[in-house]
């Protein structure tokens, strides 16, 4: 079950996330777990990255639940952590109906210790919002500590392991009345138009086989394939892109 | 074999409750389901599937299955040329079993359903003489 209870708006911190609650705001993960944590509340965020988006969910000085990109729980939190500056809005959208995670905020930022020396640093920069198809913002990078800059791949490698799996996959989010909250992706309205109907029709089926629970859809083809689910924060999400891409995804939906 | 008797064989494999066959546009053509998924449950539903199908054609997936899961049961769809295969199983699937017994129905139901689909035609062109035997010079 959704839990819609009312959240108190996130205390303004004392830290280099200038955090206010309202607007957005640029920084790191690791920073942001650190304050939020400590003031024991309920802190729900949206976060922007440069190439994928997520949630995190704060809970009584605990991460309960994180989402980013295709990946939840722990697997999100460790690439959330390595992701660099992010841009941080509060989320007044449904919480997850359960928690992912269940470890405390030392444990989580010990699991990424030995790569991500940045944590250490405690300094977490203001960045300005990069402008539309402009490169990531270059000050942030070359201030980072060594073990991060030795983390960054060339360009070339990592445009050619993105040629290995074929084209980005297209991610939406929708809210239940249709509503596109994010799309990234090749035709991403297209994309968001047939999740909305086909979730729509697989709640219908699943009435008509009597069979009760949120429906998830794979459909498949030839080298892609659609996925169709619902998220833990309750809104339609879809992904269609080449099925070896989205393959931890399908699996981790049971299908 | 019957259609149905060609179903049978999906049963065999633990999890399925029930399969059912659809043409391409959605018909149900022949089911195999207990009797709390009624007839016209199942015309909606697979009527509903060949939509999905549809929609994702739409995104150039040229789509070959399709699943769904709901809670505890899973709704495997196969297409082939000619309609699609549909197996409501219960969790845990097993699902390469399924796959394999699936691709043994579908080879299996081919043949059925295309002699009952040129029956069909042959009662049409039985009333059309010259049809048929222009058809005849053809083959």
């Amino acid at each position: 079950m959704t839990n819609q209870a009312p959240r108190p708006a996130p205390a303004r911190p004392a830290s280099s996330i200038h955090y206010n609650g309202a607007g957005s705001e640029w920084g790191e993960v690791g920073e942001l777990i650190r304050r939020f944590c400590a003031d024991r509340g309920r802190h729900g965020f949206r976060l922007g990255g440069r190439e994928l988006n997520g949630h995190l969910f704060i809970d009584h000085g605990r991460v309960i639940h994180a989402e980013y990109g295709e990946d939840f729980g722990l697997n999100a939190i460790l690439k959330l952590l390595r992701a660099g500056p992010m841009r941080l809005e509060s989320w007044r959208g449904a919480w997850p109906r359960q928690a992912s995670i269940q470890l405390p905020p030392e444990r989580l930022l010990d699991k990424v210790a030995p790569i991500g020396s940045l944590l250490d640093t405690r300094v977490v920069r203001k960045v300005l919002l990069p402008t539309e198809h402009t490169e990531p913002a270059e000050p942030a990078r070359r201030s980072a500590p060594p073990a991060a800059r030795q983390r960054a791949r060339p360009a070339a490698d990592v445009s050619s392991a993105r040629a290995a799996h074929g084209p980005p996959t297209t991610m939406v989010r929708l809210t239940m009345r249709g509503r596109v909250l994010t799309a990234r992706g090749k035709d991403a309205r297209r994309v968001a138009e047939a999740a909305a109907l086909i979730h729509a029709l697989a709640q219908l089926i699943a009435a008509d086989l009597g069979r009760r629970g949120t429906p998830a859809v794979h459909v498949r083809g030839r080298e892609k394939s659609l996925l169709v689910l619902r998220s833990e924060v309750n809104d339609i999400a879809a992904a269609c892109g080449s099925t070896r891409r989205l393959a931890s995804l399908i699996g981790r939906a049971g299908l | 074999m019957t259609r149905e008797g060609v179903l049978q064989l999906l049963h065999d494999v633990e999890g399925v409750v029930g399969t059912f066959i659809a043409d391409g546009q959605g018909e149900l053509l022949a089911q195999l389901c207990p009797p709390e998924i009624s007839e016209p449950a199942l015309r909606r539903t697979a009527l509903r599937l060949a939509r999905i199908m549809r929609c994702a054609d739409l995104c150039e997936l040229d789509v070959r299955r399709c699943d769904l899961r709901f809670d505890r049961y899973q709704l495997l769809v196969w297409r082939f040329a000619g309609g699609v295969l549909g197996v409501l199983a219960r969790a845990p699937v097993k699902k390469r079993a399924l796959g394999m017994a699936a691709r043994l129905v579908v080879r299996e139901i081919q043949p059925v359903l295309f002699a009952a689909a040129s029956e069909a035609e042959d009662e049409v062109t039985s009333q059309y003489p010259s049809t048929r035997r222009s058809r005849d010079n053809v083959s």
